[in-house]
């Protein structure tokens, strides 16, 4: 879309006792980094904007919406 | 709609870095703590300006700490914080009492009591409940600090005094006596829905009579507002069915409520009226505080 893409940084991240490295965008959340990048689509996206609950991840032992 | 594409996401590890980074980027910066807020009002296309995102969660702000005559609550402390915390369980038990009534755990989670004024929005529990209690809070930037009233803080839908170089910091609350009573209630569709109304009383008495009184309301007008007329009208009188009852007609008579697709005005300065006696006869049935 013409868009000017930001800086990607690489993360580490431990999901379900799995190390991952990563690329991510600025932008990108964690449900995004999730299913799209690591294809692990077990968690869903319902309203996209932190008010249903299915994107519900328990992260560093905080229940949070990714 | 623009779309939100910031090149950076920065989290600085010193408070003095995050300060350097806004007064170069002024409003190109957009500061996140809890990120329950920021991403809604990205996807609307509202802060598109935004290069550079300021993750200010590694600064040292999520603290709740007491000092001669004040509560000092960080920026970054979260909702589950204030929840956990045994001293304002004791010395501010309103604000406990507020965050009860924010049911989502991820939400409590992540949300933060400086993101929740920043916002800028009329219908969250904080800043309803800190205008009740005299709050000021302490904006920060390269140049210097202030120390703002949270009384002239919102100026209207997402604008507050906050300038874009400055960061909030800090919440200071100042303590209560112990003749002072407090309440919060609200009125919302569901149980994780924003308030259609909410609204927190601070009473002061003194000889059996209100010395002091707050009445703040949210989700009326464009800011959090306070019923001044109605906080006179109880003044100087003994807490009884007839003052309540009377400030709580002059709150209706006073606000301006603004109506919306969950409920017309009409009905807001209805339950305004309901919600105040029914906070102020809550606050006057208990001691000190809670």
């Amino acid at each position: 879309m013409g868009v000017e893409k930001g800086m990607k940084r690489m993360i580490k991240l431990n999901v379900n006792g799995e190390d991952y490295e990563v690329a991510i965008e600025p932008h990108d959340t964690l449900i995004k980094v999730l299913r799209d990048y690591l294809g692990l689509t077990g968690t869903k996206k319902g309203c996209d904007y932190g008010g249903c609950g299915a994107c519900t991840v328990v992260m560093d032992e905080r229940t949070v919406y990714s | 709609m623009p779309v939100f594409r910031p090149q950076e996401y920065i989290t600085p590890t010193a408070l003095s870095e995050a300060l350097s980074i806004l007064q170069e980027n002024g409003d190109r910066a957009k500061i996140v703590a809890g990120g329950t807020q920021v991403y809604e009002t990205a996807m609307r296309g509202m802060i598109a300006q935004a290069e550079k995102i300021v993750d200010i969660e590694k600064l040292g702000l999520s603290y709740i700490k007491e000092d001669n005559g004040h509560v000092r609550i960080g920026a970054a402390t979260t909702f589950t914080e204030i929840l956990d915390s045994t001293l304002l369980e004791k010395v501010c038990p309103l604000m406990v009492d507020a965050v009860n009534h924010i049911r989502p755990l991820q939400v409590r989670n992540a949300a933060t009591v400086g993101g929740s004024i920043c916002s800028g929005l009329p219908v969250f529990d904080i800043p309803t409940t800190l205008l009740a209690l005299d709050a000021r809070v302490k904006a920060v930037s390269s140049k210097g600090e202030r120390s703002l009233d949270l009384g002239g803080f919102f100026l209207d839908y997402f604008l507050t005094e906050l300038k874009p170089t400055e960061l909030l910091t800090e919440i200071e609350i100042p303590k209560l006596s112990a003749d002072t009573k407090t309440a919060f209630m609200k009125l919302e569709r569901t149980y994780v829905d924003l308030p259609t109304v909410n609204t927190a009383v601070k009473l002061t008495l003194e000889g059996g009579k209100c010395k002091v009184a707050r009445i703040a309301l949210g989700g009326v007008a464009r800011v959090p507002i306070r019923a001044k007329k109605a906080e006179k009208r109880l003044e100087g009188k003994g807490l009884t069915d007839g003052s309540i009852g009377d400030a709580a007609e002059e709150t209706a008579k006073e606000v301006k409520p603004i109506g919306s697709i969950h409920a017309s005005a009409e009905y807001k300065r209805e339950m305004c009226m309901v919600l105040v006696k029914r906070a102020l006869t809550k606050a006057a049935g208990k001691v000190s505080g809670g």
